[in-house]
């Protein structure tokens, strides 16, 4: 392998073909796409064909190879822990799961424990915690935590696909793709699980330590977003999100406490625009960070490379990791109990 | 044309240095007097109890009263104050930060119009039932109506308010928060959304020439407005009605939502089922 780290890759949709390849391509040094498998294996197929990759024609095939010491997990987040423990029990040396990690706690717990048994790299593909804006401020957001005010992410955006066909050109879709047809309380918990968890793992670092996260307010906004109010402790996080017909791009991630405040502009997901720009507000002035070529993809990859060639604190310890699950799913269950306890009422 | 003097000296610094400088850019209309005599225009500052403290200079034959930076107060002493005025043929202006903004003014037809969704955010020294009454305020230049409270939680920092409403008959949407912060500028952000556009609009609440922008965007594109180099306070200046009964109704509208939200501003209306209709009561 040339010192290079193989990469497998499960799942050949949208995030393997627009991120994933296209970032591992940029760092061609350092890592190796072996294989990919998906269950629709004329799309793997197709998509080999255009990265030099081999197909695999089942999971175990991809790992069994011990060429392969990454596995990043791109299928649908029904199957995330169970192919990410099986990746781990098949002792690779670090498995980058798409958000989200899983959609149970016992799902995260059985994560945890593989990880733990093998002492591999767990991540999740929350891609804001690796940019390079976020690093340049996680510093001041960690230390005012306690005297955290307000915490606001906001994010009004066109539909993905339009970012995703800007990103890179993808294999077409299978038919019958496209949200299901839910009820609100599901629909919310989708919303949570796939849209606000881009910016849950950094409203977790903003907000006090130990304060349990109660929400409060939860509302479905259309044509597709949401509006969520997560008290916890002596701070309130407001979360607002649209996907609509707009040519408006927004996404912004805000602390507000006493000594500082941090205001971070994220570019939509996909596109490789670089990285948020990043503005520490204190009484001695402003400071801007960014905006830097590389961006979370990219971040997190990188991380990954540095924790495999020994530095450990390049990434977020498992625990973290699995808070940062288990926030989401909290925040994901209470969002959509509020809201069946409305339709209900 | 005469400058008309105005008496600043029943303001405390800073406010009144920061009055003492709008008015010094308006020096063909004012002049800073340091006579409080009954032809000066009067400054009183719109802390609580502004209305009441109205109402003596009223007494003690004041004649013209520009209240800066108008609290929530209590609605009966502004109603009491708006009939004093109209019966003494008073002139009394209001200038609100936002409300008052012309740039809000300028927009409020497109707000009202085109959106059905909103996000308010307003930051500054304030605490936080002030803040989300000049929020309101700002709200009704746009015509949201009937608003009922959903969620709205509070610390001593902080406010984030979830609410319904009607604009123009439309059912829409709020959030509202604030932050007290002395290390960010003071300012309201407004954002309405509809289906296929938005409209941004930032109004800064300090000194002079600071610039309001607003931008529009649709599918076709964005449409930056001109930045208005402009305050709420040289607006009310220059742009308040001579007339003292238009001063005695903007006052009875002011009122009116005080005593609307007098409970939210308060902290102590806190959950679902509260209404706010400007035609009516809170629910």
């Amino acid at each position: 392998m040339d010192g290079k780290t193989g990469v497998g890759i499960i799942g050949a949709g949208r995030a393997a073909q627009s991120i994933h390849l296209p970032v591992l391509a940029g760092l061609c040094d350092d890592f190796a796409v072996r294989s990919i498998w998906d269950i629709d294996h004329a799309l793997a197929r197709a998509v080999c064909a255009q990265t030099a990759t081999v197909a695999v024609p089942d999971i175990e095939t991809l790992l069994d190879d011990p060429f392969v010491e990454v596995v990043a997990i791109c299928s649908p987040a029904q199957i995330h822990a169970e192919q990410a423990i099986a990746a781990l029990r098949a002792g690779k040396r670090a498995v980058l799961i798409e958000k989200p990690l899983c959609l149970s706690h016992a799902e995260a717990e059985d994560i945890g424990a593989a990880a733990r048994a093998t002492g591999a790299y767990v991540i999740a593909g929350t891609m804001h915690l690796f940019d390079p804006g976020w690093a340049a401020v996680a510093g001041s957001i960690e230390a005012q935590r306690e005297k955290t005010s307000l915490v606001r992410s906001h994010l009004a955006l066109p539909p993905n696909a339009r970012f995703e066909a800007w990103a890179t050109e993808s294999q077409p879709r299978a038919a019958g793709g496209g949200l299901p047809q839910l009820a609100q309380a599901a629909l919310m918990k989708l919303a949570v699980l796939e849209l606000a968890i881009h910016d849950l793992p950094l409203i977790r670092r903003a907000l006090p330590h130990g304060a349990i996260p109660r929400v409060t307010a939860a509302r479905i906004v259309p044509p597709l977003g949401y509006a969520l109010t997560i008290k916890a402790g002596t701070a309130i996080a407001d979360l607002f999100a649209l996907i609509y017909g707009g040519s408006q791009v927004e996404w912004t991630f805000e602390a507000h406490g006493d000594d500082a405040s941090v205001a971070l502009a994220f570019t939509p997901s996909f596109v490789q625009a670089g990285s948020a720009t990043a503005t520490v507000t204190t009484a001695k002035g402003k400071s801007v960070h960014g905006t830097r070529r590389a961006n979370g993809y990219h971040g997190q990859w990188m991380a990954l490379r540095r924790a495999l060639q020994g530095d450990a604190r390049a990434l977020p310890a498992l625990d973290d990791v699995l808070d940062d699950a288990r926030f989401a799913l909290d925040i994901a269950e209470q969002a959509s109990i509020l809201l069946a306890e409305g339709a209900d009422a | 044309m005469t400058a008309e003097p105005v008496y600043i000296g029943g303001l405390q610094d800073p406010l009144a240095r920061r009055m003492r400088s709008v008015v010094a850019t308006l020096p063909r209309s004012f002049a800073a007097s340091e006579q409080d005599g009954s032809d000066a225009l009067i400054l009183i500052n719109g802390a609580k109890g502004w209305a009441a403290r109205a109402r003596a200079a009223i007494n003690e034959g004041r004649t013209r009263l520009f209240i800066v930076d108008p609290a929530s107060d209590l609605p009966t002493e502004i109603e009491e104050l708006a009939e004093l005025a109209e019966r003494a043929r008073v002139l009394v202006r209001l200038a609100e930060p936002y409300a008052g903004h012309p740039l809000l003014r300028e927009c409020a037809e497109r707000l009202a119009e085109h959106y059905t969704t909103f996000a308010v955010n307003v930051r500054g020294a304030d605490r936080p039932p002030s803040m989300i009454f000049d929020a309101f305020r700002a709200l009704r230049t746009i015509e949201f109506a009937n608003l009922t409270v959903e969620d709205i939680q509070t610390t001593d920092r902080a406010a984030l308010l979830t609410a319904t409403g009607l604009v123009r008959g439309r059912p829409a949407m709020v959030r509202v928060s604030t932050v007290n912060s002395t290390i960010v500028s003071p300012e309201l952000s407004l954002q309405g959304f509809a289906g296929d556009g938005s409209l941004t609009m930032v109004l800064p609440n300090e000194g002079n020439a600071v610039p309001a922008t607003a931008h529009i965007v649709t599918p076709h594109g964005v449409e930056l407005l001109p930045a208005i180099y402009e305050n709420a306070y040289r607006c009310a200046l220059r742009l308040a009605p001579a007339d003292p009964e238009v001063g005695a109704n903007a006052l009875r509208d002011f009122a009116r939502d005080a005593a609307l939200t007098a409970p939210l501003s308060s902290f102590e209306y806190l959950k679902k089922g509260g209404t706010y209709d400007p035609t009516g009561d809170i629910a």
